[in-house]
């Protein structure tokens, strides 16, 4: 009796107090609803906005400073940013927040997620609807089209330009005797790239890990040679084994010739290569990468750092260039200042204090008048907009969201650590696959249906 | 009754807190694992299908529980034998014991920060501070994190370092230990090692048994320092099962599979718990016979 009491006693007390807890949200949900209306940045209402980005250091800053440059002449609105180092950790929380409701106002979401965010619904802004609010006249209308635009909407604004390219280390590739020039194929790469290590055993040509392999080797090799996407929209593989036996054997020559450094050294850094005590060191001919990491990497690039394309197969049928967008930067559907969002974005896209600010810590940026402003104030790395320069010309085939799905990702990259470490042959690692890719893409197609 | 209504106030932060945020997850997990519940996709009924998966199409899964089996049996009895040996040293009447019993559980503390890992891997690097100290005994240097065969005891060290919340309870053990036991071995001439393992160890067998269930349990979920330290890799030598999950949960976002793998680890450790808590009436002493 007495114990049944007790029961009784902690469910109504439980009850009572989830029913406060769920009353109190509902009221605040009001709040901000009703008070959302009316016209912030010129009024004294009271704005709070969240950003949030990942990046390094020179981004983050940069960031802030473009923040407080609109926070000071707005002073009722205040922006927080919510920064994060590491891209994939950032990819992991966001979607987190995406599923939960609690992503921020302003996200900066990288190229290859827009499409897998655009078919789930609206969970971002179209900001066609704000065309008042957001000049869009300085970006180059096509490059929009091509990556922002969804179903007629405009779901994100570019924030920088970017391209895969080789960036090295000239004076060191000088004295090893390497001769580079923009119009080589894998082949010379590896000729080319293996006196470094002939040269002075401490030195490797190519500093890179196995996601590295994967992206930028091994996918654009293989795209190279086929022309088609590495996964069609229908959900197929757009290669076959003997292509990508290929790719892998590849990946095996850049070890058995000494264009890299032995796996179980450089393993260590496999997250973060630019963190290799070698690569600090200058004892790296330099890096396949985004052209956007440029400052990232370069410390490690000597006095003379220099870029060129990267390598294309001879008889290629795709250069596999890829020119995209560095980032987009997108409004959060459920965020309740959508409008004080756009104004922000149309401050930190075409204000020339912003622009400043930001400089090409997100690669070239994404409109001319930045590009103009900051090469008239010598801000922007000349070799920023030579990297763009360079690839733009050569632009191959961009590849769609289902071929840089994470999970055919992880696959791949499991498998060319086998490779890395010699546990398996190109023609064994081409059949592992093709049979994992295959079930992946079932269970995908499975899903999706 | 109205002392009970007291009490049951003063409880509800908890009783609220345990149902909302573990009691609650705990059955959505269950109910999750039978879906396809992904954070991009439809959400829908599929029955047994992840936990048939996980058995018959993923070879991630048996090289997870591979390496968690091999990090477990490693880093557990030797972070017990670690920890006994330091609180019986820290048991001796020794100048400035209690400073000594303080430093000695600052590393449990650190243990599990992201900083802490990221020293390890600068520490055990191919060029790192230990195969430096090593090279002066001319060893040659190891690969301690980089190669597939090594890593993982590499991480298990990282674990016996946090010895320090087994050691409390070994001390607080020791100290229960009547030293009447002691004087009488002497009296008969025992030697020390032999009054270590016929009064000390016996003696100690409740504490040891608590510290092995404890151990067992948080070294099968231990994410961290594989996250951290090794990313899982070389190849997969360091693909522990708590990094399966992770990356199953919140990189694919295969949440409904996610929580099938958290279930089975479940049901995993709760059946070792149970064959270790059948054992122990064979090895574990209780002065008073076990009768609490």
């Amino acid at each position: 009796m007495r114990k049944r009491k007790i029961v009784r006693a902690i469910i109504y007390l439980c009850s009572a107090l989830l029913l406060a807890g769920v009353l109190s949200s509902c009221s605040s949900n009001q709040k901000n609803s009703s008070s959302s209306s009316g016209d912030a940045s010129s009024s004294n209402r009271k704005v709070n906005l969240r950003f949030s980005w990942w990046g390094g250091d020179d981004r983050n800053q940069a960031t802030l400073d473009a923040i407080k440059k609109y926070t000071d002449k707005y002073p009722n609105v205040s922006i927080s940013g919510e920064y994060t180092g590491d891209m994939g950790g950032y990819r992991d929380k966001l979607a987190t927040q995406i599923a939960s409701g609690s992503a921020p106002d302003l996200i900066q979401v990288d190229v290859t997620w827009l499409p897998g965010y655009a078919q789930k619904g609206d969970i971002f802004a179209d900001m066609t609807k704000y065309k008042d609010i957001i000049d869009t006249s300085s970006f180059d209308q096509n490059f929009i089209n091509q990556f922002s635009m969804f179903d007629n909407k405009l779901l994100g604004l570019p924030l920088g330009i970017n391209a895969v390219t080789f960036m090295y280390n000239s004076e060191l590739l000088k004295s090893a005797g390497v001769n580079i020039t923009d119009n080589w194929d894998w082949d010379t790469f590896i000729t080319e790239g293996k006196k470094v290590h002939q040269a002075n055993s401490s030195e490797y040509f190519l500093n890179i890990n196995s996601q590295g392999l994967f992206e930028n080797v091994w996918s654009n090799y293989v795209r190279q040679l086929t022309g088609e996407k590495l996964v069609s929209d229908d959900y197929v593989i757009g290669f076959n084994k003997q292509q990508a036996s290929q790719g892998f054997a590849l990946i095996k020559r850049f070890y058995d010739e000494n264009i890299v450094q032995p796996a179980e050294e450089a393993t260590v850094y496999d997250k973060q290569i630019q963190q290799n005590p070698k690569w600090v060191a200058q004892q790296f001919g330099g890096a396949l990468n985004y052209g956007s990491n440029l400052t990232l990497f370069k410390s490690g690039l000597g006095a003379a750092p220099a870029t060129a394309n990267i390598p294309v197969v001879q008889g290629a049928k795709n250069t596999s260039i890829i020119v995209r967008p560095q980032s987009f930067i997108v409004i959060n559907n459920k965020s309740p200042e959508k409008e004080e969002s756009a104004k922000f974005i149309n401050f930190l896209l075409n204000d020339k204090n912003s622009q400043l600010a930001l400089k090409d810590t997100r690669s070239v940026p994404p409109t001319q008048t930045a590009r103009t402003a900051l090469e008239e104030a010598k801000l922007i790395d000349p070799l920023s907009v030579a990297i763009v320069n360079q690839a733009l010309p050569k632009q191959g085939l961009a590849d769609n969201n289902l071929s840089t799905n994470q999970q055919l990702n992880d696959a791949a990259v499991s498998i060319i650590q086998e490779i890395q470490f010699g546990k398996t042959t190109p023609d064994q690692a081409a059949d592992q696959l093709l049979s994992q890719w295959k079930d992946i893409l079932r269970e995908l197609k499975d899903n999706q249906q | 009754m109205k002392d009970d209504l007291r009490a049951l106030l003063y409880l509800s932060p908890w009783v609220l807190g345990f149902l909302v945020f573990q009691f609650y997850p705990l059955i959505a997990s269950l109910g999750y694992s039978f879906t396809n519940l992904n954070l991009m996709g439809t959400t829908r009924f599929i029955g047994f299908k992840n936990y048939i998966t996980m058995f018959t199409r993923d070879p991630d899964f048996y090289q997870s529980l591979k390496v968690t089996a091999v990090y477990v049996l490693f880093s557990v009895p030797f972070k017990l034998i670690f920890a006994l040996f330091v609180a019986v040293l820290l048991n001796m009447k020794i100048r400035g014991v209690n400073f000594f019993r303080t430093i000695y559980y600052i590393p449990s503390i650190l243990g599990g920060s992201v900083a802490v890992s990221i020293l390890w891997r600068i520490l055990f690097a191919k060029d790192g501070i230990v195969n430096r100290a090593i090279a002066y005994l001319h060893i040659p240097a190891v690969d301690w994190l980089g190669s597939p065969n090594i890593a993982i005891y590499t991480l298990g060290l990282i674990i016996v370092w946090q010895f320090g919340s087994p050691m409390v309870l070994f001390l607080a053990g020791l100290k229960q230990i009547p030293s009447s036991f002691y004087e009488a071995a002497l009296v008969d001439g025992a030697s020390r090692p032999r009054m270590f393992f016929f009064i000390t160890l016996p003696m100690l067998t409740p504490i040891l048994f608590f510290n092995l269930i404890m151990q067992m349990i948080s070294a099968f979920q231990e994410f961290t320092s594989a996250f951290v330290v090794t990313n899982g890799g070389p190849m997969k030598s360091t693909y522990l099962y708590g990094m399966k999950l992770y990356s199953e949960g919140f990189s694919h976002f295969n949440m409904g599979y996610a929580s099938a793998l958290s279930w089975v680890l479940f049901i995993i450790i709760f059946i070792l718990t149970i064959v270790i808590f059948k054992t122990s009436n064979n090895w574990v002493y209780y002065e008073d016979g076990g009768n609490m």
